[in-house]
């Protein structure tokens, strides 16, 4: 048992957004030591 | 001691005793006559006159004899100092003493400050330039004495302001602490390292006999570094099974006190209807969630209202009606709060809703609930109105109060506010403050609120939305996992873009900031869509744009379609 529920949150896995000209940007978002080591798993 | 020099020893002996002038131009077998005459101004600048001094400060003598005649006159006190080791433990028993003329009142801190400096540098500059140059014999005696000045110069940096302060009960303890701070690295001498002398503890005292304006800026220093060194990011994150670890195992330790307080405002339950029967509003503040004590007020009133109506005649609706609203929740509005207090009438032919903009709303409703007022024989069913923090961020909006206020006042509402915000007051002006008519009582409770803040939501919005929930990275793992390889390809094609962009000089706050709040620094921070796309035709990852966004999708998609199992995976 959870003491939070979680079910009803989106994963935020990537987010688009866009800018200034109206250029489409793709963002991961998370945090660098974190993406450094999505790259990790993701390699290995 | 800072020298263990016998000669050192023998000169300081001879000083205290009081031969100096004398005793120095005996050993100077060359000294010049600039010397002998320095030397002596040396003596007498303890009595000299200002003027003097300064005559003698700002000489730029290039020859070693003038810049010894440059130290020996202005460090009047070195030589104070020079004197044993003895002699400034006596001065340390002695009661202080000012010596007139010692420091006269034209020799600002900064000003012996910059002198002692000069001083340092330029004898360090000597200790390093003759061993390196050359000495030649004639000289030598000359030379070591200015050697051993020099060391002492910068040996007794630090006892000079001890000394100093002992001696003449005024310290110019920046001036101290400089020179500390100034001769903590002793040039390497002719014979070994100097012992490194203990920093000289800075007096209390504050200097007195500044003059005017210096204490004006001694009064006026700016302090030290406030910034403590002890920073968030040294700290280790506490994962989730320490926290409910630690959730669990914790005893609050004023649980009797807390229970004991809202009992004592429970005992205001029955002033609290006695007003809200006159027509008043009520508003409860103070530090603490006071959710608790209006639902036990809300059970207390049922409870009386029940008992009292048993004594009369059954009616329809027995007890009151007891309309709840908890303004903290981020969804609520005032439409919602309509709508609530509208199915709490139950009269016959209501609509079951309200629609349109919520001041028509408001009408309709005020105009049904006279209408009910006056319909029912008996006047005592208003409706009890109860709003949870009422200066919730929902609610906050002035149009919103507006309305509430002239809810309020209409007799079939009897409205009791709770407000946590300490600025709760500014929410209403003098028109709205009439119509709610309020009361003020403070319910301080020291209840955490656990309900009215979402520590989860909070944290996250703190840190910047890591991953929300989805455990960070595992979850992504997990997603991508569940993914074809071409996704999985993507990915990380993208997150490796990101850190390359991330890399190229970008701070990495701007990775950490919310979706949301990253108007600025957003664009920079993620990887064109453009881009990606290209690269990813370069891998082979996909052929088309459609594929492309399938892709894309995917992620969306996919990490919403296994949010429960990747939670459930990632807390076990």
């Amino acid at each position: 048992m959870t003491l939070f529920d979680f079910r009803f949150h989106d994963h935020q896995m990537i987010t688009s957004k866009k800018d200034a000209l109206g250029a489409e940007f793709l963002r991961v978002p998370f945090r660098k030591e974190e993406l450094e080591a999505i790259i990790e798993d993701l390699m290995g | 001691m800072r020298s263990s020099n016998p000669r050192d020893r023998r000169q300081a002996m001879k000083r205290k005793r009081g031969q100096t002038a004398l005793d120095i131009e005996q050993q100077d077998s060359s000294s010049s006559d600039t010397n002998a005459v320095s030397q002596s101004t040396e003596d007498d600048s303890q009595n000299q006159t200002p003027t003097k001094r300064r005559r003698t400060l700002p000489s730029t003598g290039g020859d070693t004899v003038a810049s010894t005649g440059h130290i020996n006159s202005v460090k009047s006190t070195p030589t104070k100092a020079t004197r044993s080791s003895d002699r400034i433990r006596v001065s340390l028993l002695k009661t202080p003493t000012k010596t007139v003329g010692s420091l006269s009142r034209t020799d600002t801190p900064t000003r012996v400050l910059d002198a002692e400096r000069s001083a340092r540098r330029k004898s360090a500059r000597k200790l390093i330039e003759r061993p390196v140059s050359g000495v030649s014999s004639d000289e030598e005696e000359l030379e070591e004495e200015e050697d051993l000045l020099a060391q002492d110069i910068w040996g007794t940096a630090e006892a000079d302001g001890e000394g100093r302060a002992n001696a003449h009960g005024d310290i110019e303890e920046a001036a101290a602490a400089a020179a500390a701070a100034g001769g903590t690295t002793p040039t390497p001498k002719k014979r070994g390292r100097p012992p490194k002398t203990p920093r000289s503890k800075r007096s209390p005292t504050p200097p007195h006999d500044l003059p005017p304006h210096e204490q004006y800026f001694y009064h006026n220093r700016p302090g030290g570094n406030k910034t403590s060194n002890n920073t968030l990011a040294s700290l280790s994150l506490l994962n989730h099974e320490e926290y409910f670890s630690l959730i669990r195992n914790y005893v609050d330790p004023h649980e009797s006190e807390r229970a004991f307080l809202h009992e004592i405002h429970a005992r205001s339950f029955e002033q609290w209807r006695f007003e809200l029967s006159e027509g008043f509003s009520l508003c409860l503040y103070g530090w603490g969630s006071k959710r608790q004590l209006t639902q036990d007020f809300a059970h207390w009133l049922y409870r009386q209202s029940s008992s009292q109506a048993d004594d009369s005649d059954q009616e329809e609706g027995t007890g009151c009606k007891i309309v709840v609203v908890n303004g903290y929740v981020s969804s609520v509005s005032i439409k919602e709060v309509i709508n609530t207090v509208l199915s709490a009438l139950d009269a016959p032919n209501l609509p079951p809703k309200l629609t349109g903009q919520p001041a028509d709303m408001l009408e309709t409703l005020l105009s049904l609930l006279t209408e009910h007022a006056s319909l029912s024989s008996n006047n005592n069913h208003p409706i009890t109105l109860i709003i949870n923090s009422i200066d919730g961020p929902p609610l906050r909006r002035p149009a919103t109060q507006s309305l509430l206020s002239r809810l309020a006042a209409h007799k079939a509402i009897h409205l009791l506010a709770t407000a946590d915000h300490p600025s709760f007051p500014l929410l209403w002006d003098s028109s709205l403050r009439e119509s709610f008519n309020f009361l003020f009582h403070d319910c301080t409770t020291f209840e955490p609120y656990e309900a009215e803040i979402d520590v989860v939501d909070s944290v996250n919005e703190l840190l910047g939305r890591t991953g929300r929930r989805v455990g960070g990275r595992e979850g992504v793992g997990y997603v991508l996992k569940s993914l074809p390889e071409n996704a999985r390809s993507l990915y990380r094609v993208l997150v490796g873009e990101q850190l390359a962009g991330m890399e190229d000089g970008l701070p990495a706050a701007a990775a950490e900031e919310d979706e949301e709040t990253g108007a600025g620094n957003s664009s920079a921070d993620g990887v064109e869509y453009r881009v990606l796309y290209q690269k990813a035709v370069e891998e082979f990852i996909c052929s088309s744009e459609v594929a492309f966004r399938t892709l894309l999708k995917e992620y969306v998609f996919t990490s919403r379609h296994l949010a429960f199992l990747i939670t459930r995976l990632a807390n076990e």
